[in-house]
């Protein structure tokens, strides 16, 4: 379950190739690739830095004309998909 | 040692395939047999050699199968397998070693060669895109798509209308100052009797090819039309519509960028050079407007549709 405070990294051998406010993801050992848009690669690139889904709803917010609920919705979602899609790997807590 | 080696030249990388059997060298002689003799010092080799049974590796993950050919992962070495012949290409390598038995039928040979090479090319800046290429006076449009899509129909369409030609089903990308260039591997098309001869191209067909296809020599049909490169200015993913007229509607680059992936054979084999290809289908999508076009029964009758010059500012 992927929560407000959750913490995730890249899985290991992933390209990522940025296309300007674009960006395709290359899963290398599972041989499959994901397109992000330009609030998906918002989301990719915060949660790749250390950020939580919620730092990344908040850039969400800061960045584009959603509420608060619907950015939060939205990276949940995408962290889910990305997470099922093997691209992103659940940080065990300390 | 080989008996004898093949020894071509590919828009200045050499390809030398060299076997101590004949029989080898002929089965592979049709697939290099329209590149010029080549000698360079930079260049890609394989050497084959007879045996009674072909080598396998260790411990391997299928990375792909394409027609015949298994592609394996063997630690950091890639081995293509066929029925009684293997290539085996070490990490790095820009020559490959492979074996031969007696019972190899002459396709697998000549497949396993080509994907060899494919991979080969790679690692010399030279990536191969499954796509037809046609050139304007404008530049170069890029078709890339699985087969059976309309690459050949939409590209004797516009040879017919006067564009020139890199290739109908495959061509390479190499990056340079100029940006990414589409070179050619010159080969006959394979058309079916019924586009040929609606196309009235009937008696331009060749030799018969695979998949009820016959080969169609460009050169002969339309003379003058084959170009060794071009600079694309477009990529159009053709996709064949039940409508009269055909349709063009606009990528973001990301998504032609996906739809390039697929047709990028041995894209996965190896992490460090991905990157590499990666960019240069980057950078092309970079350059190039992007598009689906969806073919219309126009491209039957040889017309090039409308919506490819209108929609790109060919006209």
């Amino acid at each position: 379950m992927i929560g407000v405070d959750s913490h995730l990294r890249p899985k290991p051998d992933v390209i990522v190739t940025d296309l300007d406010d674009e960006a395709v993801l290359l899963d290398m050992e599972a041989k499959r690739y994901f397109g992000l848009n330009d609030t998906g690669l918002v989301v990719w690139r915060t949660v790749a830095q250390g950020g939580t889904p919620g730092d990344a709803a908040s850039a969400l917010v800061r960045e584009f004309e959603v509420t608060e609920a619907e950015a939060l919705e939205s990276t949940l979602d995408l962290c889910g998909d990305l997470v099922e899609a093997g691209l992103l790997v659940p940080v065990e807590a300390r | 040692m080989g008996l004898a080696s093949l020894c071509t030249d590919f828009h200045g990388v050499t390809l030398e395939v060299s076997a101590d059997r004949a029989d080898v060298l002929v089965a592979v002689r049709p697939g290099l047999s329209r590149l010029p003799g080549g000698s360079g010092a930079t260049g890609v080799r394989i050497a084959l050699r007879n045996c009674r049974q072909v080598p396998t590796p260790h411990t391997s993950s299928r990375l792909f199968r394409h027609g015949g050919v298994q592609g394996l992962q063997d630690g950091a070495a890639l081995w293509l397998v066929a029925d009684g012949c293997a290539v085996r290409i070490d990490e790095h390598a820009t020559e490959a070693s492979g074996w031969v038995t007696p019972a190899a039928r002459g396709d697998g040979v000549s497949e396993v060669v080509h994907l060899a090479l494919l991979e080969l090319l790679r690692r010399r800046g030279l990536y191969h895109v499954h796509a037809a290429c046609v050139v304007s006076e404008a530049g170069a449009v890029l078709l890339p798509a699985d087969g059976r899509a309309g690459k050949t129909t939409l590209t004797l369409a516009a040879l017919r209308a006067g564009w020139r030609l890199v290739g109908d089903d495959a061509v390479w990308l190499r990056d340079g100052p100029d940006g990414i260039q589409a070179l050619a591997w010159p080969e006959p098309l394979h058309v079916e009797r019924e586009t040929a001869h609606r196309l009235g191209l009937t008696d331009s067909l060749g030799a018969p090819a695979s998949a009820g296809r016959w080969e169609l020599d460009p050169e002969r049909a339309f003379p003058g039309s084959c170009v060794a490169s071009a600079r694309p200015i477009a990529v159009v993913f053709p996709v064949i519509a039940a409508t009269e007229t055909s349709g063009l509607t606009s990528l973001g680059r990301a998504e032609a960028l996906a739809r390039l992936l697929r047709q990028s054979p041995l894209l996965f084999t190896h992490l460090e050079r991905a990157g590499g290809h990666l960019a240069v289908l980057r950078r092309l999508v970079t350059q190039c407007r992007c598009a689906e076009l969806r073919s219309g029964a126009e491209v039957l009758s040889g017309v090039l549709p409308e919506a490819l010059r209108a929609g790109l500012g060919l006209s």
